[in-house]
């Protein structure tokens, strides 16, 4: 892990963000034991996120960088 | 009495700026002169530390300026000699942190300047930032305050002070290149093999604007459309293009949305269009900034179009089926001036006013985000190219069919002041017609006889310029003829 990334343990939900607005859609977050963090994985559809919508459920550890409130993701463990 | 921070003359007392330098009083931010909340240690506006912050307000560094022309374009200090030599005519150069101050006081001071034209990027010449009023970004991004004489504040944005006294352009490159291509870009004049394309919830909205604007087009649909699809089409390589798609700060893409889908339907590398070409995109973030990657709006630009208009924030448009709303106006009323033969950057200006104006009075936070977020990236066209504009309109205009064009918040400020001197207000119309008093016929009319009506020329070439007064003396609205 570099000195920019930040590593976090929790269970992924897909909820929805930015409702009411022309952006809102289901996205992916990470649910931890002190707030819910909207994850990406670069370069996959932002707007459905696949391999993190598969993780739905699943308790796993992150890392990555943050980027407009947004942790995008560079590993994910069980 | 105290004194201005910048070259240390006395200040009058509750003075907004020095008489002396024109920079922005103590009360008033040092780095754009927005008016700063009482303690504030930051200010709202643009950011800039305050007095508040351990007792001391850096003055900004003073900027350089050569050149003369009614266009002023922004560079960053320390540009390369040959980005400053791609540039023509009045030029000014600040840092980062001085440039918005800079900027305003040329504007107070030259109120001959038509219009201004930034030549960089964010971290060069910075967008304004103001608390998102929608709530969903941490800041609105802008330039409008780049083309106003003081930064209004949340209050008088939210009270519709949110149109610029000019134009405002960015060329958001530092490639000299790049900047004289687009200075001498002539932008495409038709949607003669045109490109539309649209999440297919927002089909209803997006095929209105088509057809309002005159595209003769439908939209593609994306879903079914994808990425191919829309890619092949680009490299038909459109003049004019309209997207209202989905976007994201986190993917250099663009996508659509139904069906449960959303397909992508641009990245950069798929960017094609004609020289000169004219986009307008409703996505969100659309036009963003590459963060250290590629980004789609700066391609546009870098693969031939003439230039660029979108948000820079949560765009705003119709509902799920439903019908034109917000950036989905500000579009039609962009191309609408542009075929009305407007410049790029003065046909934006103009569709941020008459959304304003179409408001009727305060703004929905939605509405201030979608007058104050959408952004111009281009060249602000030759002078010619807007004097070619006026003499079009005037030789349009008959006594029967004139229109409003801009009712100019600093003329606003400046005839509410005078309402009730109603030879004053003529006087002041006179002015914005550029009449001489002996060519102006007035008129008054309302209740009162407290409105006014200058009226210059005759036939073809008559212009008028006015304002409505209501029974309590308060001025409805301004306006001038085109």
């Amino acid at each position: 892990m570099t000195a920019d990334e930040t590593e976090l343990t929790g269970v992924v939900e897909m909820r929805v963000v930015n409702a009411g607005s022309h952006a809102e859609h289901r996205a992916p977050v990470l649910v931890t034991a002190e707030a819910a963090h909207r994850l990406h994985l670069p370069g996959e559809n932002a707007f459905e996120e696949p391999t993190l919508a598969a993780l739905q459920g699943r308790r796993v550890t992150v890392v990555g960088t943050w980027r407009a409130g947004v942790l995008r993701v560079r590993e994910v463990r069980p | 009495m105290s004194a201005c921070a910048r070259c240390g003359a006395a200040l009058r007392s509750h003075a907004r700026f020095c008489g002396a330098c024109g920079a922005a009083a103590d009360d008033d931010c040092a780095g754009c002169g927005a008016p700063l909340r009482p303690g504030a240690r930051f200010c709202g506006a643009c950011g800039a530390p305050t007095a508040a912050d351990g007792g001391t307000v850096v003055a900004p560094a003073p900027a350089t300026a050569h050149g003369t022309g009614p266009f002023l374009y922004v560079l960053p200090a320390g540009a390369a000699p040959a980005l400053v030599a791609a540039v023509p005519g009045r030029v000014l150069q600040a840092a980062p942190g001085d440039a918005l101050a800079a900027v305003q006081a040329a504007l107070r001071a030259d109120v001959g300047l038509e219009a201004v034209c930034l030549v960089g990027d964010d971290e060069a010449l910075p967008f304004s930032r103001v608390e998102d009023p929608c709530g969903y970004d941490d800041a609105v991004l802008t330039d409008v305050f780049y083309g106003m004489r003081t930064t209004p504040t949340a209050a008088e944005r939210m009270a519709g002070d949110v149109v610029p006294d000019v134009p405002v352009s960015r060329i958001p490159s530092d490639d000299p290149a790049l900047v004289r291509r687009l200075l001498g870009a002539t932008l495409y004049p038709s949607w003669s093999g045109g490109l539309g394309v649209s999440a297919a919830v927002w089909r209803e909205a997006t095929t209105e604007v088509l057809s309002r604007i005159g595209a003769g087009l439908e939209p593609h649909l994306s879903p079914p459309r994808a990425r191919a699809e829309v890619e092949a089409h680009l490299r038909a390589r459109p003049g004019r293009l309209l997207f209202n798609v989905h976007g994201t700060l986190q993917e250099p893409a663009w996508y659509g949305e139904g069906d449960g889908r959303f397909p992508e339907v641009l990245r950069p590398s798929g960017v094609e269009v004609a020289e000169g070409a004219v986009v307008f995109s409703e996505a969100c973030y659309g036009a963003t900034l590459a963060d250290g990657a590629e980004s789609i709006a700066p391609t546009f630009l870098e693969r031939g179009a003439g230039c660029f208009v979108g948000s820079t924030v949560i765009a705003w448009g119709s509902s799920r089926g439903g019908p034109p709303l917000l950036a989905d106006d500000l579009a039609t009323h962009f191309y609408r001036a542009l075929d009305e033969g407007r410049p790029g950057a003065v046909a934006l200006h103009e569709a941020r006013l008459a959304l304003v104006e179409a408001a009727g009075g305060g703004l929905s936070a939605p509405l201030h985000n979608t007058a104050i977020s959408f952004v111009y990236y281009g060249a602000p066209q030759q002078a010619g190219a807007l004097a070619r504009a006026r003499a079009q309109l005037r030789a349009r205009l008959t006594p029967g069919a004139w229109q409003v064009l801009s009712t100019g918040r600093v003329a606003m400020r400046a005839l509410s002041g005078e309402v009730r001197d109603a030879d004053a207000v003529a006087r002041r119309l006179e002015q914005l017609l550029d009449a001489r008093p002996a060519d102006a016929r007035v008129v008054r009319y309302g209740s009162g006889a407290a409105s006014v009506l200058c009226e210059v020329g005759a036939g073809p070439v008559m212009r008028r310029a006015g304002v409505d007064v209501d029974a309590t003396g308060r001025i409805l609205r301004g306006f001038v003829s085109r």
